[in-house]
């Protein structure tokens, strides 16, 4: 057993994790019989087996999730699985004076809830001509999702739902944007609830050989200090486990350059990535595609000022590249995985790439060479972070890249007068093709298993087949069934990141923290001397990633 | 007789009126069917034009592949202008629609107007009116009516000018309508700003819209309709404006400000005498705020605008926590928008529930709730007493009093109650009847008599047992472990740990008696070391070898424990346990079985700490030179099973310095109200200990202080005497409450208790009877600490919200809008 357990940190964090944990549950297979083959993916690494005291099964994911108190939207930390028979009765049994009852109005649940709950009826009664004609109705997600809770296919464990009490979501009067803000909160609230020692020791007291844990988190805001000091802790438990960290940031949030909220942004990312990058055994900032970075990609077409949309693709990313820990064959650990890549020791920063899809045909017609990093004419799309957009790339030195090419079958269907492709054929291409780019080490990873596409996926496919093959003839429509897409996600440690720790520190250099006295206040407050340092260790990073 | 004469005088004027009105009147029915019939005429046009439209686009749609660029061009412009004319349409309707209102309202203020004139004649008094001086005053009337009826033919034509001209009127001049016709106020002068500037034309219209006379802003005054508003009776549909949401009146004077929602306000209500020069927002030049000048979107609330706020802000909150007072309050029950419910009756708790959206309740809230955490109780009563210092305080300043006034007079109050509580605190040896009282006290306000009682001796017990003289009591020596089962009574006290987990091998013991216990902070699981990374091993052997050397270590470490059991227990039948912080790997787990350890891994941080006091021996970071030393010992260990929770009880122990109290309930709502109460209690048994002396409840304490303070103000020079008494009176709220709350009628519970007091009793609210009783007897003690940090917040608080004088807001919502509580 090599579990991994999962946290998220924010809002944004949360749409990611959704997404993420739906794509799971697009794994599951509900073959109880015992010839079937056992799936490729083994599901115990994420999902913890339990037994509510009821006496059902239940089958959650290993996840500490945190959110403000109404980022919520329906979800219920104690949701029907694990809700006890007199949950909702009124308090006699602690006091026998009068009740006042103060409700809110309850939030709606949207189409696309309704009809997970008629689903999971559905199940239970076997009626399954009912089913199909559901599966093809329209739950205009788009219009519908606000929280992320709104296309959440999943139940969670109660300890994994985790309020913040202190600020609220989108409140303008205190709003959650500070760094510091989020070390005070989480102070705070591990005083108030402990959530450290109860819940995350849940989860990890009954894994028998944790090999890491994976973190998403925003950094943008407060809860980029609230994830550094959990991390803290964690390290100070755990010492020797595996932490990656993806710092994720959605690039609609971003104020414009000249505000002063810009450079709270900025200082938040700063302390953010420093601290993150210290604590982590890899850290990934990602920012989510930008307007003039998308490079309209003639097979999927996402609205990026949807959270839903552009969460999609991140999840897909993070899915994709971390693939390796959980599958049954080729199975590597996250723990070796990031140390082959960071084999320098001091180069924790990771960019992450993503083909969505892989663009092949049904007859294994693929252009490689647009696969790669080129000027403006490629498929992959790049989610590492970059400040002020588009600044010239100079050429980039691989320090460690690992590829994950997916869902490809083992044979295509050969085109008229040819042998028919093989997949092992195309993938070594694709292999040789990185190999040649990288100066370091290289990790090369391959399955036939392909990017799910649960439902809850936003329609932002064109061109594809049901098995997310390229079909020119499919006619371009929002409403493709395309059951799953093959993908490819590129991981590399290298000189790219010199640009944004720079950006970072220059901008950090000349900046006025007397401007900023919001960052002083509570036991956790930034002091002179820490943002000094962080200063400094931006520099120090920079070093380590410039190209010499 | 005078008296007929008189009447007949008045009755021919009346009728004279009366037949003069109703020749004006004559033509209003016709004008108005004229109007409405025109309007429906040009509906039905407009109509026909969006369906001839609407054919016209889809014709275009289906022959659009067939159409060359230009004819499609041309089709578009077809189209565009069929649009144009149908909005032309609406726009006259608008406009007709705006003149037929007009009429109407005229006619009514003519009819206000005469009424009014007719009633000041017969307030005059029908004797001093003669005859001559009745037809007199008729001509005059009659003048003036002609006056009128001219003026108004006028202005009629002038509208009907207008609403020509708006039919011809552009587009871009439409689209501002949205100022135009929440027409600005009859007597206003607009502010000649930049704006004006921009749009000369626009602002004349709008001049002369109100008057054709008024050719300039200045001469509006000469304006009938300025005369007659006056003196109207107040049209309830009247628009009203300015933030006083008054009618308009006087002069005027409008915000430049495009976002200002209130857009028109009266001269003296932002302190105006003349029209302001240049271009300004009147806000931002009346409150001379420079942030307003930063930030356009600003709001700012000044004086006793700013003061009205905070103190409706802090009565509020004082009303939504009111009913939590005392052990009759109401209990609340919170349900969110996911229907997660929450109940409690705690006012920090149910501060930190509530959606607070209004600043001032949030920063009420904030300080209320930092009390808690310094002494564990009394948030409500600090609402409570914010809420009653600002009321009081607002009685003296709307009689003229400055607020400073008052918050000297807090300032002195303050000074004087903290020297009386010292006076009257009772000091005495606290023995365990004393803190049974105190947590009883405590308890009962929270939970049901039954549980309270139950909980009460579990903290009391709890508190004493990890008591050690003259060491400060660390409460977190007492774990509270909670278990979703059976009922709320079923909660208790145990003496020795439970912990939240088991053992995770199939073959380890469930129970154990007699045991030794080793605390561990050393891992056991296989773990790789930074090398062993694939960059390193150059062949799968020597991997191999990597690998098994990590284990062996492990390995290592495991046969150590083991040995040393065995040489410790022999061949005794003594029990064995290991509680590692850090974790165990299945493999050492089996051996560790093998070998009759019971082994937990991965225990809380805290728990090693509160082992160390329960079982006694001491943690150890390494299994090397293991000694009995540093062994604890426990007489039972067992497991418990809940669905997917194990707990491990360690039981009979030998003077455990650190114990458990276990809390149970049906459902989690329950067990976090239990945990919320049992806190509570814990801290004050703490405090009474800490405190060597406690102070008698029920609201004893308030009433002295109040009758004390009133004898103290008379020794007070100066206008700060009057501050005093409000603070004095505010005392009162706290036993006024809670009769309340108890369902007695607060007034007489206030006299009975002040009557006794006089008498020189301590006395309290009995809420039992509504009466009075003495709260020593009863045992109704609260922490002197509590009511010490009470006193000096309640009166900070209040004090520096009444010393607001100006609420600057920038953001979407506004502050006249904003609600306390959800």
């Amino acid at each position: 057993m090599h579990e991994i357990l999962t946290l998220q940190f924010g809002h944004f964090a949360n749409f990611v994790g959704t997404h993420f944990w739906n794509s799971q549950e697009a794994y599951f297979t509900f073959n109880e019989s015992l010839n079937a083959p056992k799936p490729e993916i083994i599901h115990d690494t994420l999902f913890r087996a339990g037994i509510t005291s009821r006496g059902t099964e239940t089958y959650t994911p290993r996840l500490l999730l945190y959110d403000l108190k109404g980022g919520f939207g329906s979800l219920k930390k104690i949701n029907q699985l694990y809700e006890a028979p007199g949950e909702n009765e009124l308090p006699e049994s602690t006091w026998n004076g009068q009740i006042e009852t103060h409700a809110q109005m309850p939030y709606p649940k949207n189409k696309y809830l309704q009809y997970l709950e008629i689903e999971e009826e559905l199940v239970s009664t076997e009626e399954t001509e009912n089913k199909m004609k559901i599966e093809t109705e329209d739950f205009k997600l788009d219009e519908t999702v606000q929280f992320w809770s709104d296309f959440n296919r999943l139940y969670y464990h109660p300890k994994s739902i985790n309020t913040m009490m202190q600020y609220q979501f989108e409140d303008e009067f205190m709003p959650f944007n500070i760094f510091s803000y989020g070390k005070n909160a989480f102070l705070a609230h591990e005083k108030e609830l402990d959530s450290f020692d109860e819940n995350l020791r849940f989860f990890t007291e009954e894994c028998d050989a944790i090999q890491g844990f994976q973190v998403f988190t925003n950094i943008i805001d407060g809860f980029g200090g609230f994830a550094c000091s959990f991390l803290e802790q964690l390290r100070d438990e755990y010492p020797k486990t595996a932490i990656w960290s993806f710092g994720i940031t959605e690039d609609r949030t971003w104020a414009s350059e000249e505000q002063n909220s810009y450079y709270k942004q900025i200082l938040n990312i700063a302390l953010s990535t420093t601290q993150l990058t210290e604590l982590s055994s890899l850290f990934n900032p990602i920012n989510t595609p930008t307007i003039n970075q998308h490079n309209l990609n003639s097979f999927y077409h996402p609205n990026l000022n949807l959270p839903y949309h552009t969460s999609s693709i991140v999840s897909a990313a993070i899915e994709t590249a971390t693939l390796p820990f959980r599958t049954r064959h080729n199975f590597t650990s996250m723990f070796d995985l990031i140390t082959q890549l960071n084999w320098r020791g001091n180069t924790k920063l990771g960019s992450l790439g993503l083909a969505l899809p892989l663009p092949i045909s049904n007859f294994g017609e693929v252009d490689v060479n647009k696969l790669l990093h080129t000027e403006n004419n490629n498929v992959l799309q790049d989610l590492s972070m970059a400040l002020n957009g588009n600044e010239k790339q100079n050429a980039t030195t691989i320090l460690g890249q690992s590829v994950v090419v997916r869902g490809l079958p083992d044979q295509f269907e050969p085109l008229t007068g040819q042998n028919p492709k093989s997949a092992s054929q195309i993938i070594a291409e694709i292999f040789q093709r990185y190999e040649s780019l990288n100066s370091g080490s290289s990790s090369f990873f391959s399955t036939s298993v392909a990017y799910p596409i649960p439902n809850s996926f936003p329609k932002i496919f064109r061109h594809l087949n049901s098995n997310g093959h390229v079909d020119m003839s499919v006619p371009n429509d929002k409403m493709l069934s395309v059951h799953s897409v093959p993908t490819l996600s590129h991981l590399t440690i290298s000189t790219k990141s010199y640009n944004f720790l720079h950006q970072l520190a220059n901008i950090l250099q000349n900046l006025n923290l007397n401007l900023h006295p919001e960052y002083e206040g509570g036991d956790k407050g930034l002091t002179r001397d820490e943002f000094l340092e962080t200063r400094e260790t931006l520099w120090g990073l920079c070093d380590a990633f410039e190209d010499k | 007789m005078p008296g007929p004469t008189i009447s007949t005088s008045r009755l021919e004027n009346n009728l004279m009126y009366l037949d003069d009105y109703l020749d004006t009147l004559e033509s209003l029915p016709a004008e108005l069917q004229r109007n409405l019939t025109l309007m429906r005429q040009l509906d039905a046009n407009t109509q026909d034009a969006i369906d001839n439209v609407a054919i016209q686009a889809t014709n275009l749609l289906d022959s659009l592949p067939d159409l060359s660029r230009e004819e499609k061009v041309e089709q578009l412009k077809k189209l565009g202008s069929l649009l144009t004319d149908s909005l032309k349409n609406g726009e006259e309707r608008v406009s007709l629609a705006t003149s037929t209102y007009d009429t109407v309202d005229r006619h009514i203020r003519r009819l206000d107007d005469d009424l009014q004139k007719f009633e000041d004649e017969q307030m005059t008094g029908p004797g001093r009116i003669s005859p001559t001086a009745a037809a007199n005053v008729a001509r005059d009337q009659e003048v003036t009516r002609k006056q009128n009826q001219k003026n108004e033919k006028e202005k009629k034509e002038s509208k009907e000018k207008r609403a020509q001209q708006n039919n011809e009127a552009s587009n871009h001049k439409k689209r501002k309508t949205n100022k135009d016709t929440a027409t600005p106020p009859p007597a206003a002068s607009r502010n000649h700003g930049e704006k004006e500037r921009e749009k000369p034309n626009k602002r004349k219209k709008e001049n002369s819209k109100n008057s054709k006379t008024k050719a300039t802003v200045t001469t509006e005054k000469t304006n009938d309709d300025t005369q007659t508003a006056a003196d109207m009776p107040i049209d309830p549909n009247e628009p009203v404006y300015c933030y006083c949401q008054q009618v308009s009146w006087g002069e005027m004077v409008a915000c430049d400000n495009n976002e200002c929602e209130i857009e028109w306000f009266h001269y003296p209500c932002v302190s105006l005498k003349a029209q302001p020069k240049g271009k300004c927002d009147t806000f931002a030049e009346m409150a001379s705020s420079a942030i307003q000048l930063i930030n356009p979107k600003s709001e700012v609330a000044r004086r006793g605008q700013a003061l009205q706020l905070n103190i409706t802000a802090a009565v509020g909150l004082q009303d939504v926590l009111k009913s939590n007072l005392g052990p009759k309050g109401t209990i609340k029950m919170l349900v969110d928008g996911a229907g997660s419910i929450k109940i409690t009756k705690d006012g920090k708790v149910l501060l930190s529930e509530m959606q607070i959206q209004n600043p001032t309740a949030a920063m009420i809230a904030r300080a209320a709730t930092a009390q808690d955490e310094i002494t564990g109780d009394g948030t409500t009563s600090i609402v409570l007493l914010v809420g009653e210092l600002m009321k009081q305080a607002e009685r003296y300043i709307s009689e003229g009093l400055h607020p400073r006034i008052i918050t000297e007079g807090f300032d002195l109050a303050r000074k004087e109650s903290l020297e009386f509580l010292d006076k009257y605190k009772i000091e005495k040896q606290i023995d365990r009847e004393i803190l049974v009282s105190v947590a009883r006290t405590s308890l009962r306000t929270k939970v049901h008599t039954a549980l309270a009682d139950k909980l009460t001796d579990a903290v009391v017990d709890a508190v004493m047992t990890i008591k050690r003289d003259d060491e400060q009591i660390d409460l977190h020596m007492i774990e509270i472990m909670k278990m979703q089962h059976k009922t709320a009574t079923d909660s208790r006290l145990i003496r020795g740990l439970v912990l939240d987990h088991g053992a995770r091998h199939p073959d380890m013991p469930k129970r154990v008696e007699d045991a030794y216990i080793l605390t561990l902070n050393v891992s056991l699981e296989y773990e790789k070391s930074e090398i062993n990374s694939g960059f390193f091993y150059s062949s799968a052997e020597q991997r191999e070898k990597l690998v098994e050397s990590e284990r062996k270590f492990t390995d290592e470490k495991v046969r150590k424990i083991v040995e040393f059991k065995k040489q410790i227990c022999g061949d005794t039948k003594k029990g064995f346990v290991v509680i590692n912080q850090k974790g165990i790997d299945p493999l050492s787990l089996d051996i560790l079985c093998k070998n009759g350890i019971l082994a937990l891994r991965r225990a809380k941080r805290r728990n090693m700490e509160r082992l160390q006091l329960v079982c006694g021996g001491i943690a150890q970071n390494s299994v090397d030179d293991l000694t009995s030393e540093v062994l604890g010992y426990a007489g039972l260990i067992y497991e418990h099973v809940l669905g997917e929770e194990k707990y491990t009880f360690v039981e009979e122990v030998k003077d455990p310095k650190s114990v458990t109290i276990l809390i149970k309930g049906p459902n989690a709502h329950t067990i976090t109200q239990i945990n919320d109460a049992v806190r509570d209690g814990l801290r004050a048994v703490k405090n009474a200990i800490e405190d060597k002396s406690v102070i008698p409840g029920a609201g004893a304490f308030q009433v002295a202080l109040s009758a004390h303070l009133t004898k103290f103000k008379d020794s007070v020079k100066g206008r700060a005497k009057m501050g005093i008494q409000a603070f004095a009176d505010a005392m009162l709220i706290i036993p006024k409450v809670l009769s309340q709350n108890g369902g007695f009628d607060a007034q007489d519970t206030i006299v009975a208790l002040q009557e006794e007091y006089a008498a020189g009793h301590i006395v309290g609210v009995d809420l039992n009877t509504g009466g009075t009783f003495d709260p020593i007897l009863e045992g109704i003690l609260d922490n002197y600490r509590v009511v010490r940090n009470m006193l000096h917040s309640c009166s900070v608080i209040a004090s520096n919200f009444l010393l607001v004088d100006e609420i600057m807001r920038a953001g979407r919502s506004s502050l006249k809008n904003d609600n306390v509580g959800n």
